[in-house]
């Protein structure tokens, strides 16, 4: 790296002038006091330095003369360490010579900071490796001061941006290709390291200016983000891990650079090697508080994209944490995205070149796992439901019945099933009535998929009844059971009940079960008679019934319409309690709000949009 | 600015007073300022820099200079006290 020194022509005279005067007044201070020989010595000591040592060389420069080492010079427009003496040699007519001496370290001024900007515009793609060094240790400086930082950032156009970036994300790609290949080549471990380093310094200095309260330097930073998705999408992806985007914005980036990525391959080696902006982009994602869901949200239309990155655990995340009811918190959202990724995944194990659970074989369980809490949505025509095409959930339904794995992850995912019961039964009657027709339909959609799925009612039994008991001690804010016969024991008295009337006790829940008809109808009224039983419980724990009162009858297991004998025997048990109006109607709510409801359950899936 | 040779109360006092104007035309000296005059806006370059770090460095010596000569003429003026007091408890 040549050193170079440059001057103003003009204001250089008046330093040699200002020396020479104070070298004079130096030089004509006498005193031969002894006591004052220590002082005088250092007053001679610095006349004579700027007589013998700066005053000639300033002269030297004023008249041109060539001395050892200083000769003129011209700087080259590509040398981004000299980019400030160039900016004012090109600028304010300065002169330059070569200048032997080392450079010095010198603190980065906001002047130097716009100059190394202004000169990045012009030669960000024209960086040598000792350079890209130094821009790092420049930009290190930079980041360190806000109002230098500042000025960085206000100097730098979008167009210089996205040249560098482009130049750095093509380094660190030719980079790892060759690691692919077989390991770094000389040096380029050092080079990729600088690199890594300049996309997070970089990204450290616009989001220093965003967040600063220097309105232009703000309005830049953010010129400079909005005109990230138009970059290099591997470059930008790097870059974006360090600007620190809230969801919104990150997920609206991020989608238009994935897109990009996939649709144009502009590095086919670097995509087939698996060196993708879209691995970066999702880590980054993952690590933003809500933005997966909102990148969710953002490709929603083209949700297949997400199948792109090479470590598909990143793409198991997003759909996983961007799903949940509580990541996705508006209905329009959910109806907008579930339907869009279940449609995706289906697509995506269509290509019978390479399926996409060939690559990633969690897919099949992380749809069904995206799906349980949402499973009444997608597939009744309630007026929750997701408004999305008929063919479309017919198409989501074959899905389902025809994949074994997602019916298996289903049935074995009580709690998350049970997800979208957040509420413990409370003794209201408007809140137990939603929650408990949500588990009545519930109950029929699983039912409906399961027999669809020609599986064995037994095996349906035993997943629907894990259900019901699960839910009904979620409400119950009861422990989940696992298997079922722990939970009983310390359940409520109501439920103990059910089971002693039925000559069972608290470890024969599997008998109970056994006991259970295949009827859908015998199935929803037992589960009814479970949800009665803690409704009934939890009144007596709050006093609106009286601990002595006889609880609600148990259905009738022998009866010929187990439903309709279990109806009437709650309304005689009303009756003859004499309990209070509207005790009585909550808890026969709680019976007919899961039977007749989940009857229409099933109605409403009709026959059109069945195999 | 020759050395009195007397060693008289007032003859130390006339030194001290000597070495306190040579210190105060040294407090307003030209070179204090002349680094202000070798900054980025005149030159730039490793040499410039070095140049200019010297100058602060002068700058330094002199404002040391300036230090080392009142102290000088403290002594001086301390002893020339001292000899005074002598004399008056020593009549004669």
């Amino acid at each position: 790296m040549t050193s170079y020194l440059g001057y103003d022509p003009d204001r250089l005279p008046l330093l040699w002038d200002a020396m020479s005067a104070a070298e004079s007044e130096l030089s004509n201070i006498r005193c031969t006091d002894p006591d004052a020989r220590a002082g005088i010595l250092k007053v001679s000591g610095v006349a004579t330095l700027l007589r013998a040592r700066w005053m000639p060389f300033v002269r030297s420069l004023i008249h041109c003369s060539t001395l050892t080492g200083y000769q003129p010079a011209t700087i080259g427009g590509g040398d981004l360490v000299n980019s400030y003496l160039a900016f004012l040699i090109a600028g304010n007519g300065w002169r330059t010579s070569t200048d032997p001496l080392a450079p010095a370290p010198m603190p980065i001024t906001v002047d130097h900071a716009r100059a190394l900007a202004v000169w990045l515009n012009d030669h960000g793609d024209e960086l040598d490796d000792t350079e890209l060094a130094a821009l790092q240790l420049m930009l290190g400086e930079i980041l360190a001061t806000p109002a230098v930082a500042n000025a960085f950032t206000t100097s730098l156009s979008a167009d210089g941006l996205s040249t560098l970036v482009g130049e750095l994300g093509q380094r660190a790609i030719d980079i790892e290709l060759h690691v692919v290949g077989g390991g770094f080549a000389d040096g380029e471990e050092d080079v990729l390291a600088t690199v890594d380093a300049l996309f997070a310094t970089l990204g450290g200095i616009i989001a220093l200016s965003r967040d600063s309260h220097d309105i232009h330097a703000g309005a830049a930073a953010g010129e400079l983000i909005e005109a990230l998705p138009a970059m290099d999408p591997y470059g930008a992806a790097n870059l974006i891990v360090s600007l620190d985007l809230d969801a919104n914005t990150l997920a609206r980036i991020a989608t238009t650079l994935i897109s990009i990525e996939h649709d144009e391959q502009l590095d086919e080696a670097a995509y087939t090697n698996g060196i993708r902006a879209i691995d970066t982009l999702l880590g980054a994602v993952i690590d933003t508080p809500g933005g997966a869901s909102r990148l969710l949200v953002a490709m929603a239309q083209e949700p297949q994209a997400l199948f792109n990155a090479s470590d598909p655990t990143l793409t198991n995340t997003i759909l996983l944490t961007g799903t949940t009811p509580d990541a996705l918190l508006s209905a329009k959202d959910q109806a907008l995205v579930l339907p869009a990724l279940l449609l995706a995944i289906r697509h995506s194990l269509d290509d019978p070149i390479a399926p996409y659970n060939d690559r990633n074989p969690e897919i099949v369980s992380v749809a069904a796992e995206i799906a349980a809490p949402y499973l009444i949505e997608l597939f009744l025509k309630s007026p929750a439901a997701f408004a999305y095409p008929s063919s479309d959930q017919t198409d989501i339904r074959r899905f389902f019945i025809r994949t074994p794995e997602i019916l298996a992850t289903l049935m074995s995912s009580r709690d998350l099933l049970a997800t979208r019961f957040d509420h413990p039964l409370t003794g209201n009657l408007k809140a137990d009535e939603k929650t408990l027709f949500e588990l009545a339909q519930l109950t029929g959609v699983l039912d409906r998929l399961y027999s669809d799925a020609k599986i064995k009612p037994a095996i349906i039994n035993q997943a629907i009844w894990g259900l019901g008991w699960t839910v009904v001690g979620t409400l119950g804010r009861l422990a989940t059971p696992a298997p079922y016969k722990v939970a009983v024991g310390p359940t409520t008295a109501g439920t103990k009940y059910l089971l002693e009337w039925l000559g069972l006790g608290p470890d024969d829940v599997n008998e109970l079960q056994a006991a259970v008809s295949a009827n859908i109808s015998d199935r929803s009224t037992l589960i009814a008679a479970l949800v009665v039983d803690t409704t009934f419980a939890s009144l007596v724990a709050k006093g609106a019934i009286s601990q002595r009162t006889i609880p609600p009858p148990p259905p009738d297991l022998d009866a010929d319409d187990l439903a309709q004998s279990y109806v009437v025997a709650l309304q005689a048990w009303a009756t003859a309690t004499g309990l209070d109006t509207e005790v009585v109607r909550q808890v026969l709510l709680a019976s007919r709000t899961l039977i007749n409801p989940n009857t229409a359950a099933f109605d409403s899936m009709s026959d059109d949009e069945q195999d | 600015m020759d050395m009195p040779e007397s060693g008289t109360p007032k003859d130390l006092r006339a030194r001290a007073a000597t070495i306190r104007s040579v210190a105060k035309t040294l407090d307003a000296a030209k070179l204090l300022d002349l680094h202000r005059r070798a900054g980025a806006d005149v030159w730039l370059g490793p040499t410039p820099t070095l140049c200019h770090d010297n100058l602060v460095q002068m700058r330094s010596v002199i404002t040391g200079a300036v230090s080392d000569l009142r102290s000088a003429a403290r002594n001086l003026e301390l002893r020339a006290d001292q000899l005074a007091q002598t004399q008056v408890s020593v009549p004669g």
